[in-house]
């Protein structure tokens, strides 16, 4: 057994170097479709990272009228606090508003340097729920108050990021399903070119009553090695593109929250190479069993 | 399947008996046919081989005997009829068991089917490894059967260094090498000249006063006649002749052809 295992590993590796160039397209093939399946996954995964952090910020911000007299400040917090469920209230200036911002951009501030002379900004109230799951009728009261203009809460952003998500994931899905198809050719493929040059020693092994295992184990090994190096190269180019990125973007847009790169793209290289694993040996066993009659 | 039978003693007679003769037989056709497409290759072939005959296949061109070759070893497969090889039912054996077949047969080409990539060593050795067989034991059998065919010093020479006879001879001690009960040999002497053919035939004969069982599907109709063993002629895949002793043909017009 172990003896099979160890020649099936031997030949493979031969066998894909005497094919160079059909066995570069096969993991290049594998590569790209690989990738094209993480550059999904790591969307999606971060789009629903923003979504369940602002899902947790059960605030409300209630915008008041332009025409708000700051005089009346503390009647328009007391207003707010008597409504059942409102936990705590705070009053945000349009000045406090700008500083506020300015601290988030860090070094890129003077992006902000356009609106510094004409505040757009509004002074509004900063309204903390105690369930979240009351937040629509605490926020439809809020918006009863005199001179509160307009209120906004987190849950409706939430939920159309979630189907943002969604519909990435399953379009990512779809799509990774079409470049499994073109990958799975391109190993049998391989494979078959492999039993075509090897076809009088399948033929002297069949003749001489080798087992089937003896004579697909180095077809099987080839396609495995052939999916597993492209998932190689589709999990070390995700790993570097990823940690370029977040790199980056720490640095231009500090205030986007992003997923650092573990434990993600350590997960997402498993699950690369087990994808890749399969569809080399599903492919390989799909030619074996095919062209290789008993 | 044999708990519906009445179990009375004539059939536990029968059986016994069958099973006697069942022993003593190699191979056992019972009214085998093989059609390719609408092609009658094989016709209704009944055919008993006993352990240890050396039996010659004879007959005209697409007569069937590459055919009935291949039903032997299951590369090809009776459309009807029953093929039994050494107890193994052939027809119905399940693929995954094929190769057990396989070991029990050698089987000699007239295109010897050597792997060019491979020194005469290595081509004998792969039976054996592809078997199984551990490589104490493949390093004292190889040189045992090249001795046995006199190719003993060509160990390291590639098939495309040695002459016809000598490939011939190789493929010969790779078809023995692990030892099977029944050799076949597709017309082995096609491609060699008068002594390189001759030498091919000793050898087989001499596999066979070992123990082997020989089968030959031939052309070579002086050595046939100079052999003077079991004689099977085929006609379009029905069986003609069976001769305990005989020449390579009886027919006038076959002799009047070949020029005797
Ligand atoms: N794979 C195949 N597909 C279709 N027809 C076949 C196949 N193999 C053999 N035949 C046909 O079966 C018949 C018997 O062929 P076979 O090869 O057994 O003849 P043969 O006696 O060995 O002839 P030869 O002496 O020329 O080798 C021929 O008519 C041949 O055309
Ligand atoms: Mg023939």
């Amino acid at each position: 057994m172990l003896r099979l295992i160890g020649r099936s590993v031997v030949e493979g590796f031969k066998s894909i170097w005497a094919h160079g160039l059909m066995s570069l397209a096969s993991v290049g093939t594998v590569a790209v479709s690989l990738l094209v399946l993480a550059v999904f996954l790591v969307v999606a995964a971060n789009l629903s990272y923003v979504a369940d952090i602002l899902e947790e910020q059960v605030e409300i911000v209630a915008y008041c009228s332009p025409e708000f007299d700051r005089e009346w400040r503390e009647t328009l917090i007391e207003k707010a606090e008597a409504i059942p469920g409102v936990g705590s209230v705070a009053f945000v200036g349009r000045e406090e508003a700008l500083d506020r911002l300015r601290e988030q951009f860090g070094s890129q501030a003077d992006l902000l340097s356009a609106v510094e002379d004409d505040n757009p900004l509004r002074d509004h109230l900063e309204i903390t729920v105690e369930d979240p799951e009351r937040i629509e009728s605490v926020a439809r009261s809020v918006g009863e108050i005199q001179s509160i203009d307009d209120v906004a809460y987190q849950r409706e952003v939430v939920e159309r990021l979630y189907s943002v998500t969604e519909a990435l994931r399953t379009a990512g899905v779809g799509l990774v399903f079409l470049l499994a198809a073109a990958t799975f050719l391109l190993i049998s493929n391989t494979i078959r070119l492999t039993i075509f040059a090897r076809r009088d020693e399948i033929e002297v092994m069949r003749l001489v009553g080798a087992s089937s295992a003896f004579i697909w184990g180095p077809l099987v090994v080839e396609g495995l090695l052939l999916g597993m190096i492209g998932a190689g190269i589709a999990g070390i180019a995700i790993y570097w593109g990823y940690q370029d990125l977040v790199g980056s973007l720490h640095i231009s847009l500090p205030f986007l929250p992003i997923l650092g790169p573990q434990p993600l793209i350590g997960n997402l290289i498993q699950l690369l190479l087990i994808i890749g694993a399969m569809l080399g040996i599903m492919s390989s066993w799909f030619s074996a069993q095919r062209y290789v009659k008993i | 399947m044999y708990g519906r039978e009445t179990p009375c003693i004539t059939n536990i007679w029968l059986g016994y008996i069958a099973y006697r003769m069942g022993a003593r037989l190699l191979i056992v056709l019972s009214h085998v046919s093989k059609h390719y497409g609408n092609i009658c290759a094989l016709d209704d072939v009944t055919l008993n081989i006993t352990k240890g005959e050396f039996v010659f296949l004879v007959g005209p061109s697409g007569a069937g005997k590459s055919t009935l070759l291949q039903l032997l070893f299951r590369e090809e497969k009776a459309s009807e009829g029953s093929v039994v090889v050494d107890n193994l039912n052939v027809t119905r054996l399940p693929r995954r068991h094929v190769p057990l077949l396989r070991r029990k047969v050698g089987v000699v080409f007239q295109d010897f089917k050597l792997l060019n990539s491979k020194t005469v060593f290595e081509n004998v050795a792969f039976v054996l490894q592809v078997t199984g067989a551990p490589k104490s034991f493949i390093r004292r059998r190889v040189p045992q059967v090249l001795n046995l065919v006199g190719l003993a010093g060509k160990e390291r020479a590639y098939p495309e260094q040695l002459s016809g006879g000598e490939q011939q001879r190789a493929s010969l001690a790779r078809a023995i090498a692990n030892s099977p009960r029944l050799i076949l040999a597709d017309e082995p002497t096609g491609n060699l000249d008068r002594d390189s053919s001759w030498s091919i035939m000793r050898l087989l004969a001499e596999f066979n006063k070992r123990g082997a069982t020989v089968l030959v599907a031939t052309h070579d109709w002086p050595i046939v006649d100079a052999m003077q063993r079991r004689v099977v002629e085929i006609n379009e895949g029905k069986i003609t002749r069976d001769d305990e002793q005989g020449g390579y043909s009886r027919s006038v017009a076959t002799n009047r052809a070949l020029g005797r």
